[in-house]
């Protein structure tokens, strides 16, 4: 295996491969991503910028770009509820060519400020790919706003321009939500969880364990009612990292309020979770008791192996942000996994990825952003059960695990709630088809 | 000068619909984007794509690219697809920050098309624009560049501009395509969707156009001058617009030869929203079940003033939606469910429900456009004038108290 990534000129990027078998830079990577034209599978999309930002409470959001970058989050918008907390302003062509963008916006803001029927407690102004390249110095009307309307502003940026840069639109809009949290005047003996759309399971033993440890409330964005709620975050003790997404805005909070950090991404192999715990647990000054929970975990394992047997399973990265780890987890528990769709390969999941090259080499990684998945998409399902709305599509699996983005799975308790999708979708209770689950979830560009 | 989309969302654009006429057409489709003018498209405008295998593809800009140019990664990338494939044809279409940068489409597709051998096409779109701008290009495109000089007698008709994006189904158009043959017309080939690569370049043997949406104008115009084909245009969507477009198409009438009518009894007033040809198919028929009421008809898409009577308009933007129905004193709307929010008075009763993809997308995808034709078309127009009398009733009785 190298160490130095492969720099592609272009069109040699890799579809598929056996774990293993090549250089993970040939499929997986910023380098290999710009060796192909990207297919876009029907499944593509996350939360968006447009969906995380909506979880900060009583903010109103204003896109500023042309009218065509605000299509696909309007319409997210509608479908999640937040259409009263968004607006556009759609600029066009000779405002951009003439400079006169600034004033534009600086026209627009008061008199939005004057329809709103609910005023906001902190506005958003986000701009788009071509603010990256104009370069627009925001400072000074920030600030007037924030005088004028007597709420907090700020610039954030929907700019997948930035992909491959070290701030790109996943992770910046994460550090733009959080940073209307303030200095807290004093802390309160909670944890913070950044990273993470949805708040982890109530029974999963890591909120035991920070219970047990003086910290009962791990507390988590959506579960803010207001603005008030949300600045109460800034009280935390701790900011618990569980998704990269979240790692530029604890940063942010450690640098802006003091707040300490830790990224300990969810993972599902015993030693991967035991090596996040251990960081927990040196925190905390307190050893992480898991005995309890593998016990737990192990009985799943075995419940569930029973009925599934050797049904191939394929596993996506919009499930998981560890997908290599989650196949090490299934693969070390019996499970027949056959194929991971990841175009990514990040530092967290790379110990599990060499674990799977050395124990599971049959394993089929596949990027599901290569040009030939249009036509290479199988007519037959090439899995039997899939992890993750995109390895549905490309294989075609008839048992389809609806999860995504981690939602709720942490530790122990995370692997047993993933166990029990995978049940479920043996047993054919997940009847509903690919699209109207994809619909359902409402997965956002 | 720019303009607030408070209540709406912003509409498909330009790109969208580049991509939406060439999606069934077996060619290599690049957005040239970073990935989220890609997403709109396929995530949120394009109904065929989750069935589909159509090669639509985005490019993946970076910044780096956008600022160093970078081209040679593009076209390697293209080739790579390329030679892994056979395609009918390539197509670069722009999206906002290539416009930003002045990236050369015309030059990019010619040297694609020197490198490839493959008919290449560049399409300077910039996400500034609406959907039915990257249709009418699109369209155009693809006659002036495949369609071949006939050399038999005229015979059937072409169906032009049946994109998804004006809700057209593969139903709609079996429809129309059935009504042209009944009418003499076998269908020569379909333009905005359906598997008709091969029929493309027949389609000056047509002995009419047939152009069900304004989108289509362009092209149906540039077919008349070039190949001197006659074109009508509309929707026969029950027995009124049928009558009346059997009669343009036997006496071959020039189809800008007569103005919709409005109606002018005023019983109660109705505004219909929505693509032009499409509104003004359901006017007529509105009208001619229900002569009583009066109708005008505004879109925020193409728009051709000779298919507009009196009190008809374009409709520019959301704040110009906002004072057209406020001083427009109508008694009811009709139009895509996300306007309901732009009506004075928002409540149901106001207001009857016809999605348009260009607008809400995926939201009411169900709402396909083979469903207002022929029988069940009647129960909708009914349903209309009865809210409009209501509708109007009521404000009487408001103004006489």
């Amino acid at each position: 295996m190298r160490d130095q990534p492969i720099r592609f000129l272009s069109g040699f990027a890799r579809r598929s491969m056996l774990i293993g078998s090549g250089a993970p830079e040939e499929l997986l990577g910023g380098d290999a991503s710009s060796g192909c034209l990207h297919y876009c599978a029907p499944t593509h999309g996350g939360w968006g910028v447009i969906r995380a930002a909506l979880l900060v409470p009583e903010m109103y959001m204003l896109f500023v770009c042309p009218e065509a970058c605000g299509r696909h989050g309007s319409i997210a918008a509608c479908e999640h509820g937040g259409k009263d907390r968004v607006g556009y302003l759609c600029l066009e062509e000779d405002e951009i060519a003439m400079g006169r963008y600034e004033q534009s916006l600086r026209d627009a803001v008061p008199v939005l400020m004057e329809r709103l029927k609910i005023r906001p407690r902190a506005f958003l102004i986000v701009v788009s790919c071509i603010d990256d390249l104009l370069g627009t110095d925001y400072e000074q009307m920030l600030a007037d706003f924030e005088e004028e309307f007597r709420i907090p502003f700020s610039i954030g940026r929907m700019n997948p321009i930035s992909l491959d840069g070290k701030l790109p639109p996943g992770k910046r809009i994460q550090r733009d939500m959080y940073d209307f949290i303030k200095k807290p005047a004093e802390r309160d003996d909670s944890v913070c969880l950044l990273g993470a759309f949805q708040p982890i399971d109530e029974d999963s033993e890591i909120r035991e364990f920070l219970r047990a440890n003086g910290l009962p409330s791990l507390l988590h964005i959506s579960e803010c009612g207001n603005f008030d709620d949300y600045q109460k975050l800034g009280r935390a003790r701790l900011n618990l990292v569980v998704r990269p997404e979240g790692t530029e805005a604890a940063k942010n909070l450690r640098e802006k309020n003091g707040t300490p950090f830790i990224f300990a991404p969810v993972a599902f192999s015993e030693s991967a979770i035991r090596e996040r715990y251990a960081k927990i647990g040196d925190f905390l000054e307190s050893p992480f008791p898991c005995d309890a929970a593998i016990a737990r975990r192990k009985e799943a394992e075995k419940r569930v192996l029973a009925k599934v047997g050797q049904k191939t399973i394929a596993i996506d990265n919009s499930a998981t942000c560890s997908p290599f780890d989650l196949a090490r987890a299934l693969c070390e528990a019996g499970f027949n996994v056959s194929e991971i769709f990841t175009q990514k390969l990040p530092a967290f999941d790379r110990p599990a990825y060499n674990w799977l090259a050395e124990n599971a080499p049959g394993i089929r990684v596949t990027s599901p952003e290569h040009h030939s998945n249009s036509w290479l998409r199988a007519d037959e399902p090439t899995a039997d059960i899939a992890i993750g709305f995109t390895a549905a599509y490309l294989s075609r699996a008839p048992g389809v695990v609806p999860t995504a983005f981690d939602e709720g799975m942490y530790g122990h308790h995370g692997l047993r709630m993933l166990l029990g999708c995978i049940e479920r979708a043996v047993e054919g209770l997940a009847h509903e088809s690919l699209e109207t689950m994809v619909r359902e979830y409402g997965l956002v560009v | 000068m720019s303009y607030l989309f408070q209540y709406l969302p912003p509409f498909a654009a330009d790109y969208s619909g580049v991509a939406s006429a060439l999606h069934d057409l077996g060619g290599l489709v690049v957005i040239h984007d970073a990935s989220g003018c890609t997403g709109s498209f396929t995530g949120y405008d394009e109904p065929r794509w989750f069935s589909g295998k159509s090669s639509v593809y985005c490019s993946g800009l970076r910044e780096f690219d956008a600022i160093a140019g970078n081209d040679d990664r593009l076209l390697g990338n293209i080739r790579s697809a390329v030679d892994a494939r056979d395609f009918n044809f390539a197509a670069l279409i722009g999206s906002p920050v290539p416009m930003l940068v002045g990236f050369d489409f015309d030059g990019f597709a010619r040297m694609g098309e020197a490198e490839l051998h493959l008919p290449f096409f560049g399409f300077p779109m910039t996400g500034f624009a609406r959907y039915e701008r990257g249709l009418s290009a699109a369209f155009l495109a693809l006659a002036e560049r495949f369609v071949e000089d006939p050399r038999c007698l005229p015979v059937g008709a072409n169906i032009l501009g049946v994109s998804p994006l004006d809700n057209f189904d593969a139903k709609a158009v079996e429809i129309i395509a059935a009504f042209l043959e009944k009418n003499g017309f076998p269908v020569v080939s379909v333009w905005g969707q359906g598997d008709e690569w091969r029929s493309i370049p027949k389609a000056a043997r047509a002995k009419i156009n047939f152009v069900a949406a304004a989108s289509a104008l362009p092209l149906a115009e540039y077919m008349e001058n070039r190949w001197g084909i006659p074109y009508v245009a509309g929707l026969p969507l029950g027995a009124k617009t049928e009558a009346e477009l059997e009669n343009r198409m036997r006496h071959r009438l020039d189809a800008r030869s007569r103005l919709p009518r409005r109606g002018d009894q005023g019983a109660a007033t109705i505004f219909l929203i929505g693509e032009q040809f499409r509104m003004n198919a359901l006017r007529a028929e509105l009208l001619e079940r229900h002569p009583l009421l009066e109708a005008m008809v505004g879109s925020f898409f193409a728009w051709d003033l000779s298919f507009a009577d009196e009190g008809d308009c374009f409709i520019s933007n959301e704040a110009e939606a906002i004072r057209h129905l406020a001083q427009g004193d109508f008694d009811l709307v009709v139009g895509d469910p996300l306007l309901r929010e732009l009506m004075p008075d928002s409540s149901e009763k106001h207001f009857v429900a016809e999605a348009h993809y260009a607008i809400s997308a995926r939201l009411y995808r169900e709402h396909v456009l083979s469903r207002r034709f022929g029988s069940a078309l009647a129960d909708f127009l009914d349903e209309i004038a009865e809210r409009a009398f209501i509708a109007r009733a009521c404000r009487s009785e408001r103004l006489s108290a």
